[in-house]
């Protein structure tokens, strides 16, 4: 896979599982997702195991942190890591 | 315990702590985390000891508060029982609460004193300062500072804690907890889980709320260990699991919230759970689906349903019979009465309301409302606002709220708050707002009608400096008017149509 093209996929997830499919005007993909709060634990971890599934990575309890998640930009770069490269 | 009803409650809850540090072998493990730091019996009343000292040279009034403004930690835990032993009671405030929250609840509780975690301390002053409240800073132990208030308010002599919930008014409303009240729950549960022998308990509520009543005092009444775990593992239940089952962990007390977190995205079956004894659910409407799905991960394990407002803490609980699930379909029963309660079922339009009398019901609100209380024959009964039916075994069941109050993840929500913080919003002239329940996952959705729109970022951050985290909606929609109902009341069916699917499931 294509580093934007999982940027995509990582925008796409946000998108319909935080917005309904419609991401405002004042998101882009610097925007904080867990500090911010506009993701809860839940829709954290859920998200997580999302791609973990989808990618077939795994991520440790202790990656599950604001550090490697925080934006799609961020949380692309984790997985992009993820993946081996 | 023989002498209940005739001595000084406060004394004696003191009394009791006094005595449950003394019995603990000194060298025993009493707090730890998951940093490795550990704190046994003997030196956590050494430091007990300082705190006191401290607490004395500052702070002259009796029967009065002493905030705590600092995450969760031995330290923080360590300060709530110097408070208590200084004869006071203690004021846990949330630090991830807007400060605007943080003020009004400082202006309404009026301690005599702050316990302030140094970090926080900068912006905490200019919230302060900007709100006119006056305080003098002393020097407290290393990473903390004490401020000092001016006219304290007096409390009741046996005054335990003061804990802050949703007002159904728009603002948060003071509850004062005494020791007679934890007293009795203390007593209640020695009862029901003294056969188990637990020693080794897991904290998983914050301090501001009433669940961890049972954290602070159990496991010291019993000379147990407590993991006091950090804000931030809290919020990762991968790492809640692992430090279940390698802490060897043997009681959890927590939401149905919590638990349901927990087996949907902690990755339980990697893990081994048969240390776990007791599992104590509580704070919300209890499914049989999650304790079903409970037992098959910690198979050993007894649960227990405890029900009971802040107002009450503990008045009824019920050990979890799965044969019971035929007779009580809708939903787990909430059981009998405790030590300290009594119960009676009011008629109203609604149904059969819950009412509460006894030493478990809190001495009052901070601002000292009335209306939840009635009393009949001489006894001062609390209005839970649950109704509920009672059935043949003498088994209490929810059947539904008689007001608009929610719960999320444990949290008291009244939606006039929510509306309350979004109306301030420049150009908004209407809001509603509606939840959601799926698979026990409660979900906030705000409506607005409004001259000027924002996007959802914007209100996601407006809404978190304004209210608790808890209550920030998942959604927000403009619509152009609120739609109404046959009765003239806002159509919910007609605003949730508008939300697509992925955001109400």
């Amino acid at each position: 896979m294509e580093r934007e093209a999982l940027k995509d996929s990582v925008r796409n997830y946000v998108s319909e599982n935080i917005f309904g499919n419609e991401l405002p005007k004042d998101f882009n993909d610097d925007t904080p997702l867990v500090s911010s709060r506009l993701l809860d634990s839940i829709m954290t971890l859920k998200m997580i195991s999302h791609f973990e599934d989808e990618l077939n990575v795994e991520c440790k309890a202790h990656e599950v942190t604001a550090d490697n998640l925080d934006s799609v930009n961020i949380f692309t770069a984790f997985l992009w890591k993820k993946l081996g490269n | 315990m023989e002498k209940i009803g005739e001595l000084n409650w406060r004394s004696n809850f003191e009394e009791n702590m006094r005595e449950w540090f003394k019995v603990s072998a000194r060298d025993k493990t009493f707090l730890h985390n998951t940093a490795r730091e550990k704190i046994n019996y003997s030196e956590a009343k050494k430091k007990i000891r300082s705190q006191l000292k401290t607490l004395q040279q500052n702070i002259p009034d009796f029967a009065s508060l002493v905030g705590i403004y600092a995450e969760k930690s031995i330290a923080s835990t360590l300060f709530i029982y110097s408070i208590i032993l200084n004869e006071k009671g203690y004021l846990p405030l949330d630090v991830q609460s807007p400060f605007s929250r943080v003020v009004s609840i400082l202006k309404d509780a009026k301690p005599t004193a702050l316990i302030v975690e140094k970090k926080f301390s900068e912006l905490l002053t200019l919230a302060l300062e900007e709100n006119s409240i006056h305080f003098q800073v002393k020097k407290f132990q290393s990473g903390f500072q004490l401020f000092v208030f001016e006219k304290p308010k007096k409390y009741p002599a046996d005054v335990l804690n003061v804990l802050y919930t949703s007002g159904s008014t728009g603002v948060p409303k003071g509850i004062i907890q005494t020791g007679l009240c934890a007293w009795h729950f203390m007593i209640q549960n020695h009862i029901l889980l003294n056969s188990f022998k637990i020693k080794s308990y897991l904290s998983i509520a914050p301090y501001h709320f009433d669940i961890s009543v049972f954290d602070l005092f159990v496991p010291l009444s019993e000379s147990g260990r407590l993991l006091v775990p950090k804000q931030q593992e809290m919020n990762n239940s991968r790492l809640m699991a692992e430090m279940i089952a390698v802490k060897k962990i043997e009681l959890i007390y927590s939401t149905p919230s919590f638990f349901n977190w927990l087996m949907e995205t902690g990755r339980l079956e990697k893990h081994d759970f048969s240390k776990v004894k007791v599992i104590l659910i509580a704070g919300e409407v209890l499914r049989w689906d999650i304790v079903k799905r409970l037992k098959k991960y910690f198979s050993n394990a007894v649960m227990f349903n405890f029900y009971g407002p802040t107002e009450t803490n503990v008045c009824l609980h019920y050990r979890i019979d799965f044969d019971d699930e035929k007779r009580y379909a809708a939903s787990v029963p909430i059981g009998k009465t405790c030590i300290g309660s009594t119960i009676k079922l009011l008629k109203t339009k609604n149904g059969k309301e819950l009412i509460v009398a006894g030493t478990c019901v809190m001495y009052n609100y901070v601002n000292g409302d009335k209306s939840r209380f009635k009393t009949i024959e001489k006894h001062r009964y609390y209005k839970t606002g649950d109704i509920v039916e009672e059935a043949f075994d003498g088994n209490y069941a929810f059947v539904s709220r008689a007001d608009r109050m929610i719960k999320r993840n444990g949290y008291r929500i009244e939606p006039a708050e929510i509306e309350r913080g979004l109306k301030n919003l420049e150009g908004v002239k209407q809001v509603a707002i509606i939840t959601t329940n799926e698979n026990s996952t409660i979900k906030i959705h705000a409506f607005l009608v409004s001259d000027k729109k924002y996007e959802t970022v914007f209100l996601k951050n407006y809404s978190a400096d304004k209210i608790h985290y808890s209550m920030v909606p998942d959604t927000f929609t403009f619509v152009e008017s609120m739609p109404l109902n046959r009765n003239h009341k806002t159509d919910e069916g007609k605003l949730l149509q508008t939300l697509p699917n992925s955001l109400t499931h």
